[in-house]
């Protein structure tokens, strides 16, 4: 089939995503599912979690994301990678949801641990380490979550990519099809949001243990 | 730390302005993004800025949380897809929808094609003024034998009035259920005038009339003989109902030829402008007589549009060419019944 050889030959898949992925686009239901198991680890949940400010909703989404990549596989002719093709179906879904969700008032949700089995707080009382230190650090990832979605959402996944991520404006640029001077732009007006969404939050990290930086006493000479 | 930003006693010598120029690049400081000059300027300035500093200090704090920010738990993740799956599928409820569609569009056009008029019997409702209202169904173009009372649909005046209304209906198939036993018809005999519309039900329902008259005047042709009708256009006095009048003349003829299979029917456009929009038509019409001749036809059907107290009216003739007679009257259809007309046939020929 034209469309499988194009794949193969574009080099753009891992053997057996590729296989994955042309089995799912004739119709075979397990391959989709093993596809939909390796690709939300690794891309739909980071996206997901780091867009949609609560559980609840994140849950809608992902539902929505394996529906629409499930109806628009069999388009999917490998003129992009797979990561890209996925990420911005994440993006797209995340952005409608946000949209429907604008009006509400954001509510933020326990999250889980990394591991992605047990409760966040759950994993901190079997953490190794200080209780108290380890309760300030879920502070702080509260508190970093709130300043992330605060950020408006074209900038936010920007910044996300780059900074959470680690994504190179190259690679940004290929994932959201933006080219790497909207790239830059967008992800300094981000930081610059971001930054100032952490500073308002000052007192949360001005007092936690876990900063290890301490600031020198210097005499600040007036400008006057 | 020697610094330029120290003057000698020690005082750091920025500003808020410079505060305000570094707070830009300590994001991109922290991420080691900047050249080394400018880190390093940022880092002077940090190093007698304290605000700046702590500021920095928590940047540094919260991009190295970052990486480990946690992520939603999927557990169910086959779960999900496999009821997405379900999702884009069509529900089962409704996969019978289409072929349900199908079926009921053929079914529409089944009924549609079975009560067209062609095939569905003419059914005759006749008022009497007994006030039973019998009903009674017979198929055109075949008229009942002449021995037996025969019903014509009576044309009553041009509103229709109570119990004296006669009908007939092309389109209803079904036999209007009456509430007493159907009494036998009773012929109709008040000569009252039509109140025929110039409308295209109305000239469908001309037809009919005009057929069974046609029949009953000149019975072989339904033997297979041909019958040459000639069907005039309809003529009128004003020219705004000319369009009209043509369309309908058109419609008369589709009409005759379904009802009169074995009829030869022209529609003849008369060499010279027919003046009977005026004026009464009768047998001894010389106009008529002339129209007739040029006809060479067996028959001649002509319309016009004419007004009665105000109202459109439309007049139907059919004129017999080897008789010069008016086989039906269009201004007092109701006047002729079948018997007496087959005993004025007789007569003529007798």
């Amino acid at each position: 089939m034209q469309t499988q050889d194009f794949v193969r030959s574009a080099g753009l898949l891992a053997d057996d995503e590729e296989e994955l992925v042309l089995r799912a686009q004739q119709g075979d239901e397990r391959a989709f599912v093993r596809l939909v198991e390796e690709l939300t680890p690794r891309i739909i949940m980071p996206i997901i979690s780091r867009l949609v400010p609560n559980a609840d909703d994140a849950r809608d989404v992902q539902q929505e994301v394996y529906l629409q990549l499930y109806k628009s596989l069999p388009r999917f002719r490998g003129h992009s990678s797979l990561t890209t093709f996925v990420y911005r179906l994440v993006e797209n879904v995340c952005k409608n949801a946000y949209h429907r969700n604008r009006r509400q008032p954001v509510r933020f949700t326990e999250m889980e641990s990394h591991d992605g089995e047990r409760p966040f707080l759950e994993s901190l009382a079997d953490a190794s380490g200080d209780p108290q230190q380890q309760l300030e650090r879920k502070e702080l990832q509260q508190a970093i979550q709130e300043a992330i979605q605060a950020i408006p959402m074209k900038f936010r996944t920007v910044l996300v990519l780059a900074d959470v991520e680690g994504k190179n404006y190259q690679e940004i640029a290929e994932l959201t099809g933006m080219n790497q001077g909207t790239v830059k732009s967008r992800l300094n007006r981000a930081r610059k949001q971001f930054q100032q969404n952490i500073l308002q939050r000052r007192e949360l990290f001005s007092g936690s243990t876990v900063l290890t930086g301490k600031s020198a006493k210097c005499k600040v000479q007036s400008a006057k | 730390m020697k610094s330029d930003h120290l003057d000698g006693k020690g005082y750091c010598t920025t500003t808020m302005s410079d505060c305000k120029c570094y707070r830009d690049r300590y994001i991109p400081f922290i991420r080691q993004e900047l050249p080394a000059e400018d880190s390093a300027k940022v880092a002077a300035h940090l190093a007698c800025c304290p605000d700046c500093a702590e500021e920095v200090a928590v940047l540094r704090a919260v991009y190295s949380t970052l990486p480990e920010l946690p992520v939603y738990s999927s557990p169910d993740v086959a779960q999900m897809a496999y009821a997405a799956i379900d999702a884009a599928k069509p529900s089962p409820r409704f996969r019978w929808l289409p072929a349900m569609a199908v079926a009921s569009l053929i079914l529409i056009m089944g009924i549609v094609y079975l009560f067209t008029p062609q095939h569905t019997p003419v059914k005759q409702t006749v008022a009497t003024r007994t006030g039973v209202q019998p009903t009674v169904t017979h198929t055109t173009p075949v008229l009942p034998k002449s021995h037996e009372r025969t019903v014509l649909p009576r044309l009553t005046s041009p509103v229709p009035t109570g119990k004296h209304v006669a009908r007939i209906h092309h389109h209803k198939p079904q036999v209007r259920t009456v509430r007493h036993a159907p009494a036998p018809p009773v012929a109709i005999h008040e000569t009252e005038t039509a109140s025929l519309q110039p409308n295209t039900g109305q000239v469908s329902r001309y037809a009919t009339l005009l057929a069974q008259y046609l029949l009953q005047d000149h019975p072989t042709a339904t033997s297979g003989r041909e019958v040459r009708c000639a069907v005039l256009p309809m003529t009128t006095t004003d020219e705004r109902e000319t369009a009209s009048a043509d369309s309908l003349t058109v419609q008369l003829v589709h009409e005759l030829t379904r009802r009169l299979p074995e009829a030869k029917l022209t529609r003849l456009v008369a060499a010279q402008e027919p003046t009977l929009s005026t004026g009464s038509i009768t047998a001894d019409n010389p106009e008529l007589a002339r129209l007739a001749a040029e006809a060479k036809s067996d028959y001649l059907v002509l319309g016009r549009f004419a007004k009665r107290d105000g109202k459109p009216l439309l007049e139907l003739y059919l004129v017999n060419t080897a008789t010069r007679t008016l086989v039906f009257d269009g201004r007092h259809p109701v006047c002729i019944s079948p018997d007496e007309l087959a005993a004025a046939s007789d007569a003529r020929r007798g």
